[in-house]
């Protein structure tokens, strides 16, 4: 189950059923429940099924066990508990916004840049990079604070660099 | 002044104009006043002025302690007391301008103590 569900799966096209607790399950399902509690890698107790097309056309869930209880026929990140796969998938989007962060820092860095052009790209650049980390669960409240970052490393930069090139003239009137 | 130098001047003079557009786009241009920058210089011209003292110092102490290429030394010394020179004449080219700005800004002195005379509450002497 974990090694089908990839970013690129139809997401709704999975419907998440409850399996019955193994105090409460009918006596004929009772081998089944324990079998699957017994799974090393399950830790709770929703099942995902996938909704098959019958002959008439329309959609039904296949279910294995007569006791369960279809959840939720809508999968929402919100609606449901995180099944077993979350934690890859989880490490996977930290990766992506990690990237998406040092990304925007670079684009939104570069919107102040004195070329014009590079600086309309880089607004550009940073507003897509901007609503992907929104999407990805980031508020607006921490890309206002990663902008105001970025501006007051800009600011300390800009100041260095300017002491830098006023030390170099100075030592080009000296030594030159 | 050679090609050369005249080459990295405008260079310094490129990028300083590229630093400025940036601290503008930053919201930050104000802080950059001509007293400002002329400060800089001066800071500038200091930290120089404290390498060179130092190198001195260390070039002074070899020449004592160590007996062998005094000549070299000498020559050393010979031309950083040049650059000392020129580095002291640079910083008083700085302090000078850095007074005038201020001036400047003050505006007249005898107009501003004038003024303050004007201000000032007139003292009243008690009757006797």
């Amino acid at each position: 189950m974990s090694a089908e569900l990839s970013l690129g799966a139809g997401l709704n096209k999975q419907y998440a059923v409850v399996l019955p607790k193994p105090g409460q399950e009918n006596p004929e399902a009772n081998g089944e429940a324990v079998k699957v509690t017994k799974e090393p890698e399950r830790t709770t107790s929703l099942k995902w099924e996938t909704a098959v097309d019958d002959n008439k056309g329309k959609k039904h869930i296949g279910l294995s066990q007569p006791d369960t209880a279809v959840v939720s026929s809508v999968v929402l990140p919100t609606a449901i508990k995180a099944p077993e796969q979350a934690p890859a998938l989880r490490r996977h989007l930290t990766r992506l916004k990690k990237r998406f962060v040092d990304l925007f820092k670079k684009s939104y860095g570069n919107s102040f840049h004195f070329n014009r052009l590079i600086a309309k790209v880089a607004e550009f650049t940073a507003s897509i990079n901007a609503s992907v980390l929104m999407r990805a669960g980031m508020s607006p409240k921490d890309v206002q604070t990663l902008r105001e970052e970025v501006r007051q490393d800009l600011i300390t930069q800009n100041q260095g660099s300017l002491a830098q090139m006023h030390y170099d003239w100075s030592m080009l009137e000296v030594l030159g | 002044m050679s090609k050369k130098k005249n080459k990295q001047i405008k260079l310094i003079n490129e990028l300083e104009s590229q630093l400025l557009i940036q601290a503008e786009r930053l919201g930050v241009r104000d802080r950059y006043t001509p007293l400002a920058m002329e400060e800089m210089g001066l800071d500038a011209v200091r930290t120089i002025l404290t390498e060179f003292y130092m190198e001195r110092a260390n070039l002074e102490y070899e020449m004592s302690m160590t007996g062998t290429n005094k000549k070299e030394l000498l020559i050393k010394l010979e031309k950083l007391h040049g650059y000392i020179r020129k580095a002291e004449s640079l910083r008083d080219k700085h302090l000078a301008k850095v007074e005038a700005l201020l001036d400047k800004e003050l505006g007249d002195q005898k107009k501003v103590r004038r003024a303050l005379k004007k201000v000032e509450p007139v003292r009243v002497q008690a009757a006797a």
